[in-house]
């Protein structure tokens, strides 16, 4: 398949490949295991997700919160980091612990994580964040079965209430895969989720990966996207309000979110707060995606009423399709839809996806 | 010597004492009033009549014989008369003290029979009240219930009005708190957009500087070749002058041959030029270049510790779908 409908990266990884020192060999050597050619990488602002497929068809996800935080750096720490089975890097002398770890230091120490990236894309308020997250990917995807094997990553589209481009964002991340040996090809978030979730519709349908940065949107007819675009708010700007009316930390409003709660029925003020600011952001997604439609002249005339599917974490809380459905049942839906539905495995839609469009590429 | 008879001694003692209040209740209204003298004094004339009237009968010891005689029946009289008048103020006095006790049991039963009614009507009166009582709680019992609706109701819109207002309040805090985000983002962006200005203006700076050094090599290089290129051109000139000269080649061979050479010449031009990077590229090639390519070894236990993996579910269907699709596709572009 082809990336034609996808952000254009060439010249960014190009200029990447010329900063890049070490040479890639061109030549397709034998696999080195028994892995189909071809991996998805969810490159999300909560998590980093990779998908690969072996021989017997079987996919494996791993999966790792984009996350870090810096602590006092001494022996003992780190004998009982890697006693305790906790990821951490030196930089500048401090040490940093890496993923879901990190998530939990930050709660218990009543400090927030640092961020990689930011909004969808690679944060600029985080300098060591680069060396970190190439670590993080190459503990991820392994070796390529051979020099140059294709890995779809995701990258968020362009953003519709935001004035910054993803060129740089997606220029970086392919130039970092391939530093680690492979072949780069970018594909937008909302289309991974259209690979991933609705082959049974022929690929047609409106695919909304819900994440920790964006909300990214690909409206497609038969796998082709009509419409891909993306808005800047997602489950951190939930957690960030929350934790501003609530008086507490962004990382402790990610934990009450996360540990549970149904939208249909907050139990205490916490969650009430979550359930309001959820709905609003399904709301202004929804009013995003109607004005975004109805401003588009080329959209396409579908023939049937089609599914919009939802993945990403921010799409696992309790009642989230049901809240979903309200606010879509509330403003004049410009396109007939028959059923909103939320993916089976909503965190590893997108990275599935990617591996989907990876396969099918050899 | 005969007594003498005491006659006020003995109406007192043969009289009884009647309150003129008593004799009006019993009906008199008058009475004749009989003096002592006047009783004395017919007394007397009435003894003098009989004794003189005797005296012409009887001699003197015979008449002071009857009125010894009388004088003893008169007293004996008037002892049995004042002996029954004493009985019979007795009997007057009990009648009396009867008539006291039935006046006060009268009173007695009077005020009695008064107290009853009074409790009567304090019973009728209490009955009523109860009554009323009864009729005020059943009405007191209804309009609290229809307080109660109405405080529940009142209470339901409260709760519901909290909840509006909490709504409204939580809506109003995110329309403040997305303007302070988008106010906020708008200067980090502004702050951002300033500080890659900075950048993209010393990665211009730099790449001028590259680009200055790069085509003053180029211009070194163009020379060579323009000088290469002058040479062969001259060399192919001569060449083609000493082959119209020598051999009278056809048009045809000339043109070609002068193409080449004009093909030479351009090299000479544009030959050392490269692609032009416009400015996204050139921001993003320079922030990565400066945040540091992650060559250096750095300290870190990462590949020591186990990610977390998960079994998904396959996606062998989906991707014969997808190849189905795009041969479907392919099919109909042959």
């Amino acid at each position: 398949m082809t990336t034609d409908n996808g952000p254009d990266t060439s010249s960014g990884a190009a200029l990447v490949d010329e900063l890049t020192a070490a040479s890639q060999p061109e030549t397709q050597s034998s696999p080195r295991c028994s892995y189909e050619s071809g991996r998805g990488l969810d490159v999300g602002t909560a998590n980093l997700a990779s998908a690969i497929q072996d021989t017997d068809g079987n996919v494996t996800i791993k999966i790792q919160r984009n996350a870090f935080i810096d602590i006092d750096a001494d022996d003992y720490t780190r004998n009982m980091l890697t006693r305790l089975n906790v990821q951490y890097v030196v930089v500048n002398d401090r040490m940093v612990v890496v993923g879901d770890p990190a998530f939990e230091l930050a709660n218990i120490f009543n400090r927030e994580t640092r961020r990689p990236m930011k909004d969808g894309v690679i944060s600029p308020d985080e300098q060591d964040a680069m060396p970190i997250e190439k670590m993080l990917l190459s503990n991820l995807l392994g070796e390529p079965n051979y020099p140059g094997e294709k890995c779809y990553y995701s990258v968020p589209a362009a953003p519709i209430d935001a004035d910054f481009n993803v060129v740089y964002h997606q220029g970086v991340f392919g130039g970092l895969l391939k530093k680690l040996g492979y072949e780069p090809k970018p594909l937008v978030e909302g289309h991974a989720v259209v690979f991933a979730e609705l082959a049974e519709d022929d690929f047609t349908g409106i695919g909304i990966s819900c994440g920790g940065g964006m909300f990214n949107i690909c409206v497609a007819y038969k796998s082709i996207p009509a419409l891909s675009f993306s808005t800047t708010r997602g489950g951190d700007w939930i957690d960030r309000n929350v934790a501003t009316v609530l008086g507490i930390k962004a990382s402790r409003a990610t934990a009450i979110k996360e540990r549970g709660v149904d939208l249909r029925n907050p139990k205490n003020r916490e969650e009430e707060a979550v359930e309001i600011y959820y709905r609003n952001l399904i709301s202004y997604t929804l009013k995003e995606i109607k004005e975004r439609f109805e401003s588009k002249h080329d959209m396409p005339a579908f023939p049937d009423p089609i599914d919009i599917v939802c993945a990403g974490g921010t799409s696992m809380i309790g009642g989230f399709t049901e809240i979903f459905q309200e606010e879509f049942d509330a403003i004049n839906f410009p396109i007939q839809v028959k059923n909103i539905r939320r993916a089976d495995d909503p965190l590893y839609s997108v990275s599935k996806g990617c591996l989907v469009a990876a396969l099918s590429d050899i | 010597m005969a007594q003498s008879l005491d006659i006020q001694d003995v109406i007192q003692k043969s009289t009884s004492q009647v309150a003129l209040k008593d004799l009006s209740k019993k009906g008199f209204r008058h009475v004749n009033v009989l003096n002592q003298a006047t009783i004395s004094r017919l007394i007397a004339e009435a003894v003098d009549k009989v004794i003189a009237e005797r005296f012409q009968e009887i001699s003197s010891v015979e008449r002071q014989k009857v009125i010894d005689a009388s004088k003893q029946e008169f007293d004996a009289l008037a002892k049995e008369r004042i002996k029954e008048q004493g009985e019979i103020g007795k009997l007057q006095a009990e009648n009396d003290t009867f008539r006291a006790e039935i006046e006060t049991l009268r009173g007695r039963v009077d005020a009695s029979l008064e107290l009853q009614a009074e409790r009567d009507q304090a019973i009728q009166k209490s009955e009523d009240l109860e009554s009323k009582l009864s009729e005020v709680a059943a009405k007191a019992a209804q309009h609290i219930e229809q307080l109660e609706a109405s405080l529940d109701t009142a209470r339901e819109t409260c709760t519901e009005k909290e909840r509006e207002l909490a709504k409204i309040e939580a809506s109003v805090e995110v329309r403040e708190s997305s303007e302070r985000e988008q106010s906020k983002s708008l200067n980090e962006e502004v702050a951002s957009l300033r500080e890659r200005l900075a950048e993209s203006d010393r990665a211009i700076a730099k790449y001028e500087g590259l680009l200055a050094a790069k085509n003053e090599e180029i211009d070194r290089m163009g020379q060579a070749a323009e000088e290469m290129a002058t040479k062969v051109s001259e060399d192919l000139e001569k060449r083609l002058e000493a082959m119209s000269v020598k051999s009278g080649a056809d048009e045809q061979l000339m043109k070609s041959l002068e193409g080449i050479q004009q093909n030479i010449q351009n090299i000479s031009v544009s030959g050392g030029k490269v692609r032009k990077l416009d400015a996204s590229d050139a921001e993003a090639m320079v922030a990565f270049a400066e945040r540091g390519s992650g060559d250096t070894a750095v300290e870190t236990n990462i590949e020591k510790v186990e990610v977390k993996q998960a079994k998904a579910g396959g996606v062998k269907s989906t991707l014969a779908k997808l190849k189905e699709l795009q041969k479907g596709v392919q099919n109909d572009d042959g």
